[in-house]
């Protein structure tokens, strides 16, 4: 499709160019969001869209690709770069759901088997695309300016809060990424204030997306807390055994308790571990190739109580020190 | 749920209405009142984290802030019941804050928990009182639907859909029992008759939305049920 220039600059001229820019930034931050969950997901061997999101994902990009388009010729780019946007989306979340396909069983619940994995996905994406055509048409009167913005504003919400449900179920990083949370939630706030300025601005929007900002910042925090505040650094030092996450065992007070995750860890933390601890890394394979403790189903935990001692010397008293009230 | 269906049923002309109105209200109760008792018997809460905010919030506005209308002795009576219904969420609530032990995701720490009822409850309240003020009015809905009648159902389909996940995820009937999701079953099935029948009556106000939601919580129903009944036996989790 050969597209003049001139009209497309004519076509952005009926919303302000920062609505337009913070669209397209949303669009764009939508497809990093799924590209990196894909790499994420193919790296962890484990899928990082929860289930139910990523059904009605990929039937809400389904419908608004190739059954309800905006309002307009197809020459508007306002209407042609929406359907382009969501063609995109709708093509990279058949790549999420061929991840999820993949690795559907490191992350199943254990009352799910196997067999039914392919029911689970037709029932879900069933069960979205009826529920959202079903929103199409019941609530179009409130949505005149972009349709499928309900729809859209409530799989949001709904999707933030299972990405906050999945990372504390899982409590690991395992196919996450901060990269991944940041990506989402920028696009989520880009669309939001997108959406807050070509009028959609009534109690229903802006609760939704402050509820959406919301989960996505409580999302970014968790992950971030379990990337990177789990493990003090002080803690680093002589690593003497591991074991998988719940512990089988209670563990002995006067150990310093590391909960790392082998999966997401950084190369420097798991190079100080593996650094003359063979014995240790043997361990960790055993601990993640058993069966879990707990004797649930699924992959086996990511993460591993790693047993430290610590090294450090108890310090000399500095003259600071011998002062009768604290400079800290 | 279902509450102001009931009401309505009172002041609908039609008998049968009122019937199934009444039944899918006291259905309802008695599901809310089991998942009550076998709570404090398994001591795990039956009700999923997020339907159960919702629930709560649902009946503290349908009961304080958007009553049903009436006069004189009906009005009492609706405010009684819609009462007694929130008040039985709230035992819920209760058991939640006993039991939450049992079935908290490994990642949230126990200080969190009573901050994550907070987050719970106030989205629930957001989301409940902006679908009801954008969507539960003639633009969108016919003028019969009571208040609350367009997120009753949404939120219906998700407490039917979390269910299963609850019965999947602890793979056992911990918390849980037949006589629950039954009574959850038809209950909903009533409510989405009486609906069917009594509610969406004017000329095109029964749209593929409702048929869509009805069909689905049924559906979504009958799968924790015959989980359930699969699941008998199996032993609880410790």
């Amino acid at each position: 499709m050969q597209v003049d220039f001139s009209s497309v600059l004519e076509g952005f001229a009926g919303h302000s160019l920062v609505a337009n820019l913070l669209g397209m930034g949303c669009s764009l931050f939508v497809c990093l969001t799924y590209v990196l969950v894909i790499l994420r997901g193919r790296k962890d061997k484990t899928y990082g869209m929860p289930f139910a999101a990523m059904c009605i994902n990929v039937t809400w990009e389904f419908l608004y690709t190739f059954v309800y388009h905006p309002p307009g010729q197809w020459t508007d780019p306002d209407v042609w770069m929406h359907v382009l946007a969501d063609f995109i989306w709708f093509a990279l979340d058949i790549g999420i759901v061929v991840t999820w396909w993949q690795f559907a069983s490191a992350d199943r619940p254990p009352g799910l088997s196997p067999r039914w994995r392919g029911p689970a996905l037709a029932l879900g994406t069933g069960s979205a695309m009826a529920v959202i055509i079903g929103m199409a048409g019941q609530f179009k009167a409130v949505e005149t300016q972009m349709p499928g913005t309900t729809s859209c504003s409530l799989r949001c919400l709904v999707m933030s809060a299972l990405f906050v449900a999945m990372v504390l179920r899982r409590d690991s990083a395992a196919g996450q990424s901060l990269p991944i949370a940041i990506s989402k939630l920028l696009a989520s706030a880009m669309g939001s204030v997108y959406l807050l300025l070509i009028g959609f601005v009534s109690w229903f929007w802006v609760s939704l997306f402050v509820l959406t900002f919301l989960f996505d910042s409580i999302y970014l925090a968790t992950l971030f807390g379990l990337l990177y505040a789990v493990v003090p650094r002080r803690l680093w030092g002589q690593a003497t055994a591991a074991c998988p996450m719940p512990p089988p065992a209670p563990i002995p007070e006067r150990h310093p308790l590391v909960i790392l995750d082998l999966g997401t860890a950084s190369k420097k933390r798991v190079d100080l571990l593996r650094d003359g601890r063979g014995e240790l890394m043997a361990d960790v394979s055993r601990a993640l190739a058993g069966p879990r403790p707990d004797g649930g189903a699924g992959a086996p935990a990511r993460s591993v109580v790693v047993i430290v001692e610590q090294r450090r010397k108890p310090r000399a008293p500095r003259p600071l020190d011998l002062l009768p009230f604290k400079l800290r | 749920m279902g509450a102001s269906f009931m009401l309505d049923a009172f002041r609908n002309p039609s008998l049968l209405g009122a019937l199934v109105g009444i039944a899918s209200g006291l259905l309802w109760s008695l599901a809310y009142v089991l998942i009550i008792l076998r709570a404090r018997k398994d001591k795990d809460y039956g009700m999923p984290f997020a339907a159960m905010c919702f629930n709560v919030i649902w009946e503290l506005i349908y009961t304080f802030v958007f009553p049903a209308p009436g006069e004189g002795f009906q009005k009492w009576i609706a405010l009684l019941v819609n009462f007694i219904w929130f008040a039985l969420d709230v035992v819920i609530v209760i058991t939640w804050l006993l039991y939450w032990r049992a079935d908290s995701p490994p990642g949230l720490k126990p200080k969190w928990h009573l901050p994550s009822l907070a987050v719970g409850l106030v989205s629930a309240l957001a989301v409940l009182l902006g679908i009801q003020y954008q969507f539960n009015n003639p633009s969108c809905v016919g003028a019969n639907v009571p208040n609350g009648g367009v997120s009753s159902f949404l939120q219906n389909l998700m407490m039917s859909a979390l269910f299963i996940a609850m019965a999947l995820r602890r793979n056992s009937m911990s918390g849980q029992s037949l006589g629950i999701a039954l009574s959850k079953l038809l209950g909903s099935l009533l409510a989405s008759t009486y609906f069917y029948f009594w509610v969406l009556v004017g000329p095109g106000e029964l749209t593929f939305y409702w048929v869509a939601l009805f069909v689905l919580i049924f559906f979504y129903d009958s799968i924790y049920t015959v989980l359930l009944l699969r699941m008998r036996g199996k032993p609880l989790m410790a």
